[in-house]
């Protein structure tokens, strides 16, 4: 779907997925698959964006949606929608969005800085813009997304 | 060299640190025994001790941990004193010797920065030690070392004390010369075989390792690595060389330098055996003076006087009162398995194998009948497995136990307090995770009881008490679970002041203390914030309260009870389960979502039907609360509780609406269990309105069928609120992601069988979280049972319900019920014409209804119930078909339409007919021998003409089956249906009456009151009386008695009523008629 050709030695894979009309990107190597929504068991008084947790293989595996998480809105759960499953310190967690697309290569020289003016829960999760022959994809940092900050405390931590 | 040494070998650094732990576990217990003992010490200990000094000695001079050698050595000296007799243990001894232990202990456990460690102090204090009891030309000989040389050897250096006490167990001493590359590793030989080797004839006084000659690593292949040790023997050279295994000329006998030849070699006459040095004290030599270069010891130790040992007491007791024990608990990454064990495990492997080769080829062949042995091999062969793995994680709990001797002692010490403690049950074993958490709690528990709980000696005689306390700690197994107890037999806690004190810092409200029980009073101080210690001591004010042992023990699945009685001491009863990764656990729905909760937390299951509802729930200041008997319960629903969401405010409200209204419908339709068989709906219809919802989700009226789970968890209980309950299973408790940590009302997340995830409730957090509080609803309670007390009392029998026929519906009272299996019709079999299944490795008996009634043999069902009973004191199965179910049945039980042999009479529940069945009488039917067994082993008198009993039940069924039983056993009965007319039968026959049999709860008089106006009436006042009830706690034995009750027991217990009876009429020899008749 993207073109890969020319890429230079300090290219990075990512894979690609969509919240809304966006594009994003997570490193491809920090993914370790990417599976459907299956059986998700909600976990009633949680953070709002933790959609619940999931039984991977006999893991749980904590679910978060990742456009509430953003602050772009719920993610889409249909036949597209797709939970990447990263490994954060040891511990596996699932990342809802509403379809991913492709593995790709992004080229330093095509990146440009964030755009200054994000929300609160947007700040340092976004290492940077590429521009893409299908657009800009958004690269995130996933560590930041799974760290609870004192900014997204009120995303992440407790609301009760 | 050190960090050579260090890097010699990392797997002998682990073997010495395994091996001396295993030393070090036991010292502490060792050396209090040797102190308790005092001169009659067991030699044998006193010798164990020592040879674990010894043996950490020679195995850290070998790795190069001079200080941890330094410090063993000195230690083993004293300990070698106190072999000989030349010490008397005393507290003094063993206190300076715990002091080295601990430190070694801790060098031990970081070898790294052993070397930098200060071990002053310690040595000090044992050369203070040692040099006291020696005399003063001695004295010098404990710091001083010699020079032996020989021959052709280089010579070595040996502390003088050693020297001289191997020459005086006339031994010779040797150098041995081996070459660790060659000689030791080489061979496959590790160096600590080596030394226990060579101790075993001898003494190893030194070990030298020459790394000098050893140059780079380069060059190392062909070099040797020269390792000399000096060995202290009786034996001569050559049976040396055998034992030592390398050749003679690499054996030279050592010498004191300068001297020629002689004091190395003893005289024959002083050979005496090594390890066993005379009892009758050797001519006390006056050592030898060095007769060479004595050089004062190159080692560390400052040279000052010793001071005197009692400072050196202090010191060692300044150590920080928190570090009881060791150091730090040292969390061991590995673990000691039984060989058997193991080989059990690789076994089982090898099943489980077996069992995934015949899944797949019945896969393959789409065969359904092996699929299905298939599975049946695969689920026993998984809680082999299961509990083969289990039992590898087990403990003693000794490892706890056995630091509490140390605790206590050096305790009540600083206290100047006397306490025995009595420790039982060390061998209980729990899972290692528990028993590392337990070992704070329970120290501190520990070090409260003597703190606050035993009294000095001299207010103890005061009280008349024995001067000493007496601790007792104790573990044993109950129901599956672990229960440890504290007990002490101090001054107990003062509940007045625990309870003023959580007034005054405003723990609790006046009017939540008035309606306080004394457990909870007592049960205050488990709640943060409070201490009651008038004054701060070193162990009151460690910052470690009760409520850090509480949240500990939570952690843990623990509870805790605390019961006290002022001035004759205190019980803390902690109970644990076995383990925390695999527990029992009741599956339960809610919101249409499946969550497990403890099986520990659930007390019982209970059902109200709608038209119950009204008598049994009460809204007392908003919140909903259960009767349940004499108790007042807080009711929680799960669904209100969850369904209350934040996050639902971010949904549309139309949403929200269809989700309830979902509920609704599905609250109506049948409920299914997870079998997928409709559950026994019918049973309980639920004929009440639609549950009425306001706005804002909660129910605004009680109504509609009830599941509700009794849950108790420390200090709350209370009933929660399911949609319906499912089936009990073995789960696996898995930890929830770091996101929902937060999250204090799961305990965790499980894998359910059809792998969906379900997540565990924790009944604490679930319980702080909705802010039930106890004593509020202690309060509340309170204005309930003011009002209960006048409203009509009811007999409610709780049944279990199950199927035989397809049609037929039975059932059997609960009281009868000890536990219901599930198990497959092809596990039913047939063993001399009669059914039987075999379980836990025993055969249960079996019976149907169809084996005496005229009903319909079970067919179709897909799995049965074996409802387990106990009849003649024997276990039997009455087999039904699943699904099982529980219902409360009013009195309305009519015992003659449906009576025949094995139906006691049947009920209308839930608007279906309901066979009752009659375990007994089956069971006499099926196996007749059981009773003759039971009557023929003279245990009942003869049968006839026995005698007369008065039965009051008010309950038509029961009072009919009482009476059945009684008069089945000879004797003759008068029965009334409530307490007036059995007085009026009474007066009637004052004469023949010889025991009243009669129920609690009753119209017009209650079994109590009848009672208590039998005991105030002289003629009859010594009428023995047996209380029925179908469920007593202890508060309703406590009532009884003190009523007048003779004896408490449970309705349709035919055994052990007759068995009460029989013993009530044998306590009463002379005929209760001339009693009487006497009387008037």
């Amino acid at each position: 779907m993207m073109s890969n050709e020319a890429r230079s030695e300090d290219a990075l894979l990512v894979s690609v997925f969509r919240l809304g009309d966006a594009m994003f990107g997570i490193p491809a190597a920090q993914i370790q698959e990417v599976v459907q929504m299956g059986s998700v068991t909600p976990v009633h008084h949680a953070p709002p964006c933790i959609v619940g947790i999931r039984n991977l293989r006999g893991r749980i595996v904590t679910v978060i949606d990742l456009g509430l998480r953003l602050e772009l809105g719920e993610a889409k759960r249909g036949a597209e929608s797709r939970i990447m499953i990263v490994d954060s310190e040891g511990e596996l967690v699932g990342l809802l969005v509403d379809r991913v697309d492709d593995t790709i290569f992004l080229q330093p020289e095509d990146m440009s800085p964030p755009p200054p003016n994000l929300g609160a829960l947007q700040e340092g999760v976004m290492r940077g813009v590429y521009r893409c022959p299908d657009g800009l994809v958004t690269l995130l940092d996933h560590n930041t997304i799974l760290k609870p900050s004192e900014k997204t405390a009120g995303a992440l931590a407790g609301s009760r | 060299m050190s960090e050579e040494a260090l890097a010699l070998d990392d797997e002998l650094m682990q073997g010495f640190i395994s091996e001396s732990r295993e030393h070090l576990a036991t010292i502490e217990a060792d050396l209090l025994a040797i102190e308790q003992a005092g001169d009659a010490a067991d030699p044998e200990l006193v010798n164990k001790v020592f040879r674990a000094a010894h043996s950490i000695k020679g195995c850290s001079g070998f790795l190069g941990l001079n200080q941890v050698k330094e410090l063993a050595h000195k230690a083993e000296t004293v300990l070698d004193m106190l072999r000989s007799h030349k010490i008397r243990p005393n507290a003094e001894v063993t206190n300076i010797l715990l002091a080295a232990f601990d430190k070694l202990r801790e060098m031990i456990e970081s070898p790294a920065t052993s070397e930098s460690a200060d071990i002053a102090l310690q040595v000090q204090g044992l050369v203070a030690l040692a040099s006291s009891y020696l005399p003063h030309s001695a004295k010098a000989a404990l710091t001083e070392k010699v020079q032996l040389s020989a021959a052709e050897a280089t010579p070595v250096t040996v502390a003088q004390v050693d020297f001289e006490r191997a020459q005086r167990a006339g031994c010779c001493v040797y150098s041995l010369e081996y070459d660790l590359i060659h000689d030791i590793e080489r061979q496959g030989k590790n160096a600590f075989q080596l030394f226990n080797q060579l101790e075993a004839g001898g003494e190893i006084l030194d070990v030298v390792l020459d790394f000098a000659s050893l140059g780079g690593l380069d060059d190392a292949i062909g070099k040797c690595l020269p390792l000399t040790i000096v060995l202290a023997t009786l034996a001569l050279p050559d049976a040396i060389g055998r034992l030592a295994g390398i050749p003679q000329e690499r054996i030279k006998p050592l010498f004191l330098d300068g001297a020629s030849g002689g004091p190395a070699f003893p005289a024959p006459e002083a050979a005496c055996p090594r390890l066993e040095p005379p009892v009758v004290s050797l001519p006390t030599p006056e050592p030898a003076q060095p007769v060479v270069q004595a050089t004062a010891a190159e080692n560390h130790l400052p040279q000052v006087p010793a001071p005197p040992p009692s400072a050196n007491v202090a010191a060692a007791e300044s150590r920080p009162a928190g570090a009881t024990g060791a150091s730090q608990p040292v969390v061991e990454d590995t673990l000691r398995v039984n060989v058997g064990l193991l080989d059990t495990l690789m076994n089982l492997a090898g099943e489980l194998v077996l069992s995934r080769n015949q899944f797949q080829a019945a896969i393959l062949q789409n065969n359904h009948r092996m699929l299905n042995s298939a599975g049946q091999r695969l689920s026993q062969i998984t809680s082999e497995i299961q509990d083969a793995i289990m039992r590898t994680r087990l403990q003693p709990i000794e490892n706890v136990f056995g630091k509490l001797p140390r605790v206590v002692r050096d305790l009540s010490n600083s206290l100047g307090k006397e306490v025995k403690l009595d420790i039982r049950g060390k061998e209980v074993a729990l899972d290692r995770s528990l028993v590392e958490g337990l070992s704070d709690p329970l120290t501190h528990m520990v070090r409260n009881a003597i703190d606050h709980g035993i009294e000095s000696p001299a207010e103890r005689s005061k009280a008349g008490k024995d001067r000493s306390g007496t601790l007792r700690v104790e573990a044993r197994h109950e129901a599956g679970q672990v229960v440890i107890e504290i007990a002490d037999d101090g001054k107990g806690i003062d509940s007045q002041r625990v309870s003023q004190a959580a007034l005054a810092k405003g723990l609790i409200t006046a009017e939540q203390l008035k309606a306080m029980t004394l457990q909870d009073q007592l049960a205050l101080i488990l709640l943060p914030g409070l201490s009651t210690a008038e004054k701060v001591s070193d162990v009151s004010g460690r910052g470690v309260g009760m409520d850090v042992v509480k949240t500990n023990l939570d952690r843990l699945g623990g509870q805790v009870e605390i019961n006290s009685t002022a001035g004759r001491g205190s019980l803390f009863r902690i109970k644990l389960p076995l383990t925390l990764t695999i527990i029992p656990a009741l599956i339960v729905s809610a919101e249409n979502e499946r969550f497990a909760i403890p099986q520990i937390n659930v007390e019982e299951l209970l059902r109200i039907r709608a038209e119950e509802t009204k008598r049994r729930i009460e809204v007392v200041g908003g919140t909903e609360v259960l009767l349940l008997r004499d108790r007042i319960l807080p009711l929680l629903r799960l669904d209100d509780f969850l369904g209350v969401l934040p996050t639902y405010g971010d949904r549309q409200t139309e949403r929200e609406e269809l989700d309830r209204r979902m509920q609704l419908a599905d609250r109506r339709s049948p409920r299914y269990s997870t079998d997928g068989e409709p559950k026994l709906e019918n049973v309980t219809p639920r004929p009440g309105p639609p549950v009425a919802r306001r706005s804002d989700g909660r129910r605004s009226s009680v109504s509609g069928t009830l599941e509700i789970a009794v849950i108790t968890t420390g200090r709350f209980q209370y009933g929660l609120v399911v949609q319906a309950f499912h089936n009990t299973e073995e789960i696996v408790v898995k930890p929830l992601g770091h996101h929902l940590k937060e999250s204090r009302e799961y305990a965790g997340a499980t894998i359910l069988g059809d792998g969906a995830v379900a997540l565990i409730l924790d009944a604490a957090g679930l319980a702080g979280k909705a802010e039930l509080s106890n004593p509020a609803a202690t309060q509340r309670a309170k204005d309930q049972e003011e009002k209960s007390e006048d409203s009509e009392s009811q007999d409610n029998h709780s049944l279990l319900l199950f199927r035989n026929g397809p049609q037929e519906h039975c059932a059997i009272p609960l009281g009868a019920v000890r536990r219901i299996e599930r198990i497959k019709p092809d596990q039913v079999e047939m063993a001399g014409g009669r059914r039987t299944m075999k379980y836990r490795e025993q055969s249960l008996p079996l019976v149907t209804l169809a084996d005496t009634a005229h009903v319909d043999a079970i067919s179709g069902a897909r799995d049965l119930a074996v409802i387990v009973s106990n009849i003649y004191g024997r276990e039997v199965g009455l087999l039904g078909a699943m699904p099982v179910d529980v219902a409360d049945a009013t009195s309305d039980i009519d015992n003659t339409t449906h009576r025949q042999s094995g139906i006691a009479g049947s009920s209308i529940i839930g608007g279906r007919t309901t066979l009752i069945a009659d375990l007994a009488e089956l069971v006499d039917a099926v196996y007749p021998e059981w009773s003759s067994a039971q009557t023929g082993d003279g245990a009942h008198p003869a049968a006839a003409g026995k005698g007369t009993i008065l039965l009051a039940e008010d309950s038509d069924f029961f009072r009919s089956q009482l009476k059945r039983f009684l008069e089945g056993d000879g004797y003759s009965v008068l029965d009334a249906a409530d307490g007036e007319l059995a007085w009026g039968l009474l007066q009637q026959n004052l004469e023949k009456v010889q025991l009243l049999v009669t129920d609690v709860e009753m119209p017009n008089l209650t079994g109590l009151d009848l009672t208590r106006r039998i005991r105030s009436d002289s003629r009859v006042a010594k009428l023995p009386i047996i209380a029925v009830t179908s469920l007593a706690s202890d508060e309703d034995l406590a009532e009884g008695k003190s009523a007048g009750v003779d004896d408490y027991q449970i309705k349709l217990d035919r055994d052990t009523l007759i068995s009460h009876v029989h013993n009530l009429l044998a306590a009463q020899p002379q005929n209760n008629a001339a009693a009487l008749t006497a009387g008037y």
